[in-house]
């Protein structure tokens, strides 16, 4: 494997990895340990209405820190790395969404429950602040879509070997084909 | 090929995610709550009596008759002028109107007075910064911690409990905190309809520490 790849597993996957998948992980714990919080700041949203749609916002209480632990922990392991990183990307896109609604509705005043009740970066009251913070956090898991997770992750060692020489590590092309791999 | 791939492994980790939301579910001793069907139950007209069973050891309920009386902290005494201002100042705040359901700021202190137990419902931060003297701090983050125990330890389920945050009919602070109180077997529970900075600006009692019990 080339040493661009093993620069680029190390230098960015990894870290991307780890940190993104521990960020989640850990918030996912942090609203685990207090579901009845967490519905609250869903309803304090005032994306749904709470008398109509109460059971929704119950299922998305327990299901969301859920879906976070999951998918961090996958991150952290390299395991499934892009779907992972995807399914992220995808609850950075609503929590952003859901921020910004949020926002430019001057009558709501929301607390973010982002980390349960502890306060990462950004006040507990919804602002810019958070929406920078997961703008930011959406830039390693579009990488790692596009990218994978490297050479340490799980997702290297269990996929399969491709034929071609160079096919794993990136620098495979129908030029570059050994006749040797070929005959092998 | 790949974004197949991707897209089933999304779907895969969102239906793990939905069967351990359900696991957890079902395993939670109290049900999650939203605190939207149980109506207020305090009443708004200043007409109305308000019955409060005093935390204080008091075995007899007392009973207080609204429009409450003059407030107990004297306005400045340049002038005479001045005085009847600030006074007639005073009372507006005391009797700003609220939303349905809730305490006027009136008949928040008059409980106060006749040991009522409050409960701070806002930010932490918030609450650090001054809140009701006496007031506990309790809220949908910290009701199921050790802290939140603690201080609930320290109210009788039967207590006349007064819960604010900062006010006014957006302010759902309160209303989650009195639906747990409700769940843990609290059935005296009131709202107050102005925030703590309505308290504080009316010049009633306000403190910078945690202290427990009631007036």
């Amino acid at each position: 494997m080339s040493a661009k790849r093993w620069a680029e597993s190390i230098l960015l996957q990894s870290p991307f990895r780890v940190i993104l998948g521990g960020a989640f992980a850990y918030a996912a714990f942090m609203k685990i340990g207090n579901v009845q919080a967490f519905a609250f700041a869903i309803k304090g949203f005032k994306i749904l209405d709470p008398v109509k749609h109460e059971q929704l916002i119950i299922s998305a209480a327990y299901t969301i820190p859920w879906v976070e632990m999951v998918a961090g922990v996958l991150l952290i392991l390299g395991l499934r790395t892009r779907a992972a990183a995807a399914a992220l990307g995808l609850m950075l896109l609503v929590f952003i969404a859901g921020l910004l609604h949020v926002i430019f509705d001057p009558s709501i005043e929301a607390d973010c429950s982002c980390f349960g009740d502890m306060n990462i970066v950004c006040s507990s009251k919804v602002g810019w602040c958070q929406v920078i913070r997961d703008l930011v956090m959406l830039i390693p898991a579009i990488y790692l879509v596009w990218r994978g997770g490297g050479i340490l992750a799980i997702d290297t060692l269990i996929e399969p070997k491709a034929s071609p020489k160079g096919a794993i590590d990136g620098s495979y092309s129908p030029s570059k084909v050994d006749e040797s791999d070929i005959r092998a | 090929m790949k974004v197949l791939h991707t897209t089933t492994g999304v779907l895969a980790i969102v239906g793990l995610g939905y069967i351990a939301g359900v696991g957890h579910a079902l395993v939670r001793e109290k049900p999650v709550i939203l605190g939207v069907s149980s109506p207020a139950s305090t009443p708004k007209d200043s007409s109305e009596s308000v019955t409060i069973n005093t935390p204080t050891g008091i075995d007899e309920p007392v009973e207080i008759e609204t429009p409450i009386g003059e407030p107990t902290q004297d306005p400045p005494q340049d002038s005479a002028q001045e005085s009847a201002h600030d006074n007639q100042d005073f009372n507006a705040r005391l009797d700003a109107p609220v939303p349905d359901g809730m305490l006027t700021l009136r008949q928040a202190h008059q409980m106060w007075i006749d040991g009522a137990y409050f409960v701070d419902s806002r930010l932490r931060e918030e609450y650090d910064a001054g809140h009701i003297s006496l007031a506990a701090y309790l809220t949908a983050e910290n009701m199921f911690s050790d802290e939140g125990e603690a201080e609930m330890q320290t109210i009788p389920p039967n207590a006349a409990v007064v819960i604010y945050c900062i006010g006014g009919e957006e302010c759902d602070a309160s209303k989650n905190t009195k639906a747990l109180l409700e769940q843990f077997g609290y059935t005296d529970l009131y709202i107050m309809g102005v925030g703590y900075e309505e308290w504080a600006a009316a010049g009633l009692p306000t403190s910078l520490t945690q202290e427990e019990g009631s007036p």
